[in-house]
């Protein structure tokens, strides 16, 4: 059988590591740190805060939920955007990060292994592709 | 011949759009693998689409939607 799921990505706070490494790979260089005030945006107290090299500094604070909100400060200026355009290279490694997750934790992919990312056209739209499959075969 | 077995994460990087594609698993694998892959992803307004059961042996498919 087969299962399709489509939905938008949220930043699970029992993910929290997993993201933390993935903000460090999507902003080379940057500084990350836990449980501190952000120095823009009414300093707001956040539970990660990233100090980009370029692009000034990011803040996540859990919603009720239990998802993590991104929030930003750049001139006051279109803030939704900036924050959209923020997290563009924060996708990517964050769901490789949570299906290695997966891989380690459920035995049913214990044999699998993840191939590269590879761009593909889904319905006029570009997407990336992130594969799991079995080792030695399974997949095409 | 047994289908091949893999999960595809499609990523939309501008939007953080997902769709998975699970393929080739057992029924209750299937179902297990979805529930698991929407609590980790935190994917709380997905729509998940089962299409064609290899159980059974009758050579029938079926379909479900959960939105």
């Amino acid at each position: 059988m087969s299962h399709m799921v489509k939905g938008t990505t949220n930043f699970s706070e029992e993910n929290k590591d997993i993201l933390v490494e993935a903000l460090k790979e999507a902003y080379p260089g940057c500084e990350v740190q836990l449980d501190t005030q952000m120095s823009s945006y009414g300093r707001q107290m956040c539970d990660i805060v990233v100090n980009r090299k370029n692009g000034g500094q990011l803040g996540f604070r859990k919603n009720s939920e239990g998802n993590y909100d991104c929030h930003t400060y750049e001139g006051g200026y279109g803030g939704e955007e900036r924050v959209r355009q923020a997290l563009k290279p924060v996708y990517e490694p964050y769901v490789k990060g949570v299906a290695k997750d997966m891989m380690k934790r459920n035995p049913n992919l214990r044999n699998y292994r993840m191939g590269k990312t590879t761009e593909v056209d889904r319905k006029g739209k570009k997407m990336k592709r992130v594969r799991l499959s079995m080792q030695g075969g399974g997949g095409y | 011949m047994a289908s091949p077995q893999y999960i595809d994460f499609f990523i939309d990087p501008e939007t953080g759009e997902m769709e998975i594609k699970i393929e080739g698993f057992s029924d209750a694998v299937c179902d297990k693998m979805a529930a698991e892959i929407l609590k980790n992803l935190g994917m709380t307004d997905a729509k998940v689409t089962k299409t064609a059961s290899n159980e059974g042996g009758d050579g029938q498919t079926r379909t479900q939607s959960l939105s």
